[in-house]
């Protein structure tokens, strides 16, 4: 007792050298860990700065101008910032709603399956579109769109009219969703069904005991097990809020699908990237980054005093 | 006798002058200890099926060779030409020499210039590029297109001296010809004859579509009809207008809206690819360009034919939206990072000489050009019969300088293009219709030249009009939003600031028509 009280006393370097000659490996091992935040993480946060510079490449950041909040304004002030902060959240929220539950339904669905081979087969099966490249699946989620293609054979099959699957702006989100699903539902699965592998064998023999059927232990013993994971997970999707990957809404939207479809990002990405305003894409970048913090810290509160668990 | 002396000696300075003028109006290649210098340029995507690097390029291998200066081409991955450009930029690492299609420097060649990028090249052009000083003292026209608002050379570019403007039209409306003349209706002129066609595909062509059309459905080859173009500017009585904000425009939607809703465009138009739905059959009539589309059609076997610009009414007054100008595009600049700017200014302006424009235009002298008797270059059967080269187009771009590359005086295609040489009918089509009498380019303008603070605040502006006006447009056509709210459209372009853009653009183009060379 008298030990650890004494070691406070001392200054923190002292105490550091000596925990570090207690555990030396433990430190080295971390080294790598710390040097890649720093140098990937916080070294470039400086270039930060350039959000309130009107930045221009050949004269660097010490070179370029300064005008303060400009590029928060421009952003704010566009005609189109209401409705590209709309698409990018109803975007996200729809996909926690649709694509949050997926991989886990998956994984509760699979946990019940005991024919090993065919359990194998499925996995390998739902994971593979994980594999496959953004562009290639736009490329076919374009081509099935087709007045001619797939999903208006689908269509057309049912008697429904065919239309323009990607001219239309209510039916951008579905089909972004949707394929988001079906391409990330197996490799999300996964993580979950390692967790279940570890689920203790006792509790469900004792629920089996206490007369609970199949579908009474998924629900009290099975979630149980995954309900940590599943908050650890929401509460990082939650930080992703204000992001929508500009890369397949580049290549799945038309100016026909703006009104749904154009977000932050793709805003970011024709005005900073192809016009190279750099600062404007800094400033908007720094702007989503804020909320997302904040949505972080708040859904881990909320968890904390709802659930009892928490990231921190 | 005084008299006398001073004609001699006055006939003596003129002939010392004429002299020194003629040594500086020529370079002596091969320049002395002559170094490598790096040159970024897009590779032309045709030419990429075959060579990797500009420096397999016939005219190049020559141009290094008889020049003593070699190059050393860096060629950005194709399709990312911009995001590799702009790393470089981010990088500092230029490379000597620049080549874009259109400049791309955030701010144009002004700003990169200000900013220490590029150099400005008006001081050093009378001794170093003395071909291409000639021909801006000579052509004034092409002067004032590629100098700045205060007259400095910040930029090679392509040079087109050619006496038919109108020579570069070269979309055209394509049309099943085996349909056509099924159909019985001749050659189709006005809205009402297009329409009948349409209709009689629809009832006669079970699953083809009528008409493919460009993806953001602002179709040139159509909207001339209407004056409306697909530039941001054109020029109407003197005036600048933008097609974007024309009352016209209401006009050529309605009809687009009618022809949509009719079925003569495929519901998805938008993401439709229309020349692979006119080689499958799948579409009976698209827009493109007339001479792709002839050799294409003609290896597939598919019947094709041009058609005249679409009019509103037989007889009517058209006013094209495409004229050459003899700023051909394609920029070539020198960087601050250039270690011997005058040896790389020498090199360039070997492509403005005449044997420089042959080399480049025609190929490797003696193996792919010889000196037919009218003193004119003729092509070898090593460019028009080479067993290398089964496809014609890919020996264009290897055998020879096509586009791209280097900024140099470029010739006409018709001379140049060896498809053109071989197969007269393909220049046949390409020129057809070209005798309509109702047709003029007088509402084209050449590119304007902003100065840096204007150009920061047009395209601020722009931007967001354009990308509004894209959206409003397509939905007007297919019907997502009614016509008559075209008035709102109209004042919310100008509440997002179209006017102030048409007032940059004008006092632009009026200062741009007012300035001369200094000399």
């Amino acid at each position: 007792m008298a030990q650890p009280s004494a070691a406070l006393k001392k200054s923190f370097p002292r105490r550091l050298a000596r925990n570090y000659r207690q555990n030396p490996y433990i430190y080295w091992m971390a080294l790598p860990v710390v040097l890649y935040y720093l140098l990937f993480h916080y070294l470039p946060m400086f270039g930060i700065v350039i959000a309130f510079q009107n930045f221009r490449p050949a004269r660097g950041v010490f070179g370029s101008q300064w005008v303060g909040m400009q590029n928060f304004q421009d952003f704010f002030r566009s005609p189109f910032a209401p409705r590209l902060i709309r698409n990018t959240i109803l975007i996200n929220v729809y996909s926690i709603l649709w694509g949050f539950p997926a991989p886990i339904l998956l994984a509760l669905m699979l946990n019940e399956v005991r024919a090993s081979a065919y359990k194998r087969v499925i996995q390998t099966v739902s994971y593979m579109p994980h594999f496959i490249s953004l562009v290639v699946i736009c490329g076919m989620i374009k081509e099935f769109s087709l007045i001619n293609g797939l999903f208006n054979d689908v269509r057309a099959f049912f008697g429904l009219e065919r239309v323009g699957i990607l001219s239309e702006a209510k039916m951008f989100r579905t089909v972004y969703i949707a394929s988001g699903i079906w391409q990330q539902i197996g490799w999300g699965s996964i993580i979950y069904l390692a967790t279940l592998a570890g689920a203790d064998p006792n509790l469900y023999e004792a629920a089996v005991i206490d007369g609970a059927n199949r579908f009474q232990r998924i629900i009290h013993v099975t979630l149980p097990v995954l309900v940590p994971l599943i908050v650890m997970q929401f509460i990082l999707r939650m930080g992703q809020m204000m992001n929508v990957g500009s890369e397949k809404i580049i290549l799945l939207y038309t100016p026909l699908t703006y009104e749904t479809g154009d977000v932050i990002s793709s805003y970011v990405y024709r005005r900073g990237l192809q016009e190279t305003k750099y600062s404007l894409g800094t400033a908007i970048g720094l702007f989503n980054s804020l909320i997302n913090m904040c949505l972080v810290v708040g859904t881990n509160a909320l968890s904390r005093k709802v659930l009892d668990e928490s990231l921190w | 006798m005084k008299r006398k002396l001073l004609v001699f000696l006055l006939v003596l300075t003129m002939l010392v002058s004429a002299s020194s003028a003629l040594a500086a109006a020529s370079i002596d290649y091969p320049v002395e200890n002559g170094h490598t210098l790096s040159i970024w340029a897009p590779l032309n995507s045709a030419a990429a099926k075959k060579i990797t690097s500009y420096n397999e390029n016939e005219s190049f291998i020559f141009a290094q060779e008889y020049t003593g200066i070699s190059l050393e081409f860096v060629h950005p991955a194709i399709g990312q030409e911009t995001e590799s450009f702009n790393l470089m930029i981010a990088s500092e690492e230029y490379t000597d020499m620049v080549t874009v299609w259109n400049p791309m420097y955030p701010g144009g060649n002004v700003a990169a210039v200000e900013d220490g990028v590029f150099i400005d090249l008006t001081d050093k052009l009378d001794e170093y590029s003395p071909a291409f000083a000639e021909i801006l003292a000579t052509n004034t026209e092409y002067w004032r297109e590629i100098s700045t608002p205060d007259g400095r050379i910040l930029a090679y570019t392509g040079y087109k001296n050619s006496t038919d403007k109108q020579e570069g039209s070269y979309n055209r409306l394509q049309v099943r010809a085996d349909w056509l003349e099924e159909s019985g209706l001749g050659i189709l002129r006005t809205i009402a004859d297009y329409e009948a066609f349409f209709q009689w595909i629809l009832d006669n062509k079970e699953g083809v579509i009528p008409l493919a059309i460009e993806g953001d459905g602002f179709d040139a080859t159509l909207a001339i009809a209407f004056e409306l173009y697909e530039a941001n500017y054109s020029l109407r009585d003197g005036a600048l207008y933008a097609s974007r904000y024309d009352p016209a425009l209401k006009d050529y939607l309605e009809m687009m809206h009618r022809w949509y809703e009719k079925g003569y465009l495929s519901k998805d138009f938008v993401s439709v690819d229309r020349q692979n739905a006119f080689e499958t059959g799948a579409a009976a009539m698209f827009s493109y360009t007339s001479v792709d589309t002839y050799t294409r059609c003609a290896s597939l076997g598919i019947p094709v034919e041009n058609l005249p610009y679409l009019r509103q009414e037989e007889g009517q007054q058209l006013h094209g939206f495409y004229a050459i100008w003899p700023n051909n595009t394609v920029y070539t600049t020198i960087t601050t990072k250039c270690e011997y700017p005058e040896e790389a200014m020498e090199f360039i302006d070997f492509g403005y000489t005449e044997f420089g424009a042959n080399v480049y235009n025609f190929g490797y002298p003696e193996r792919a050009w010889v000196y037919g008797e009218d003193g004119k270059p003729q092509y070898t059967d090593y460019m028009l019969h080479n067993p290398d080269y089964a496809n014609i187009n890919d020996s264009t771009h290897i055998l020879k300088l096509h586009s791209g590359g280097i900024a140099r005086m470029r010739y006409s295609d018709a001379v140049t293009i060896p498809d053109n040489v071989l197969d007269p009918g393909c220049l046949t089509y390409r020129l057809q219709w070209m005798d309509d009498p109702n047709y003029d380019i007088d509402y084209c303008i050449p590119s304007l030249v902003y100065t840096t603070e204007d150009n920061d605040r047009h395209a601020s502006l722009w931007t967001d009009i354009k990308t509004y006006s894209d959206e409003m447009i397509l939905k007007f056509i297919t019907g997502a939003e009614s016509l008559d709210n075209f008035d709102n459209y109209l004042a919310t372009l100008k509440s997002m600031g179209i006017e102030e853009c048409l007032e940059i653009s004008q006092r632009t183009y009026d200062a741009f028509m007012q300035k001369t060379p200094a000399k």
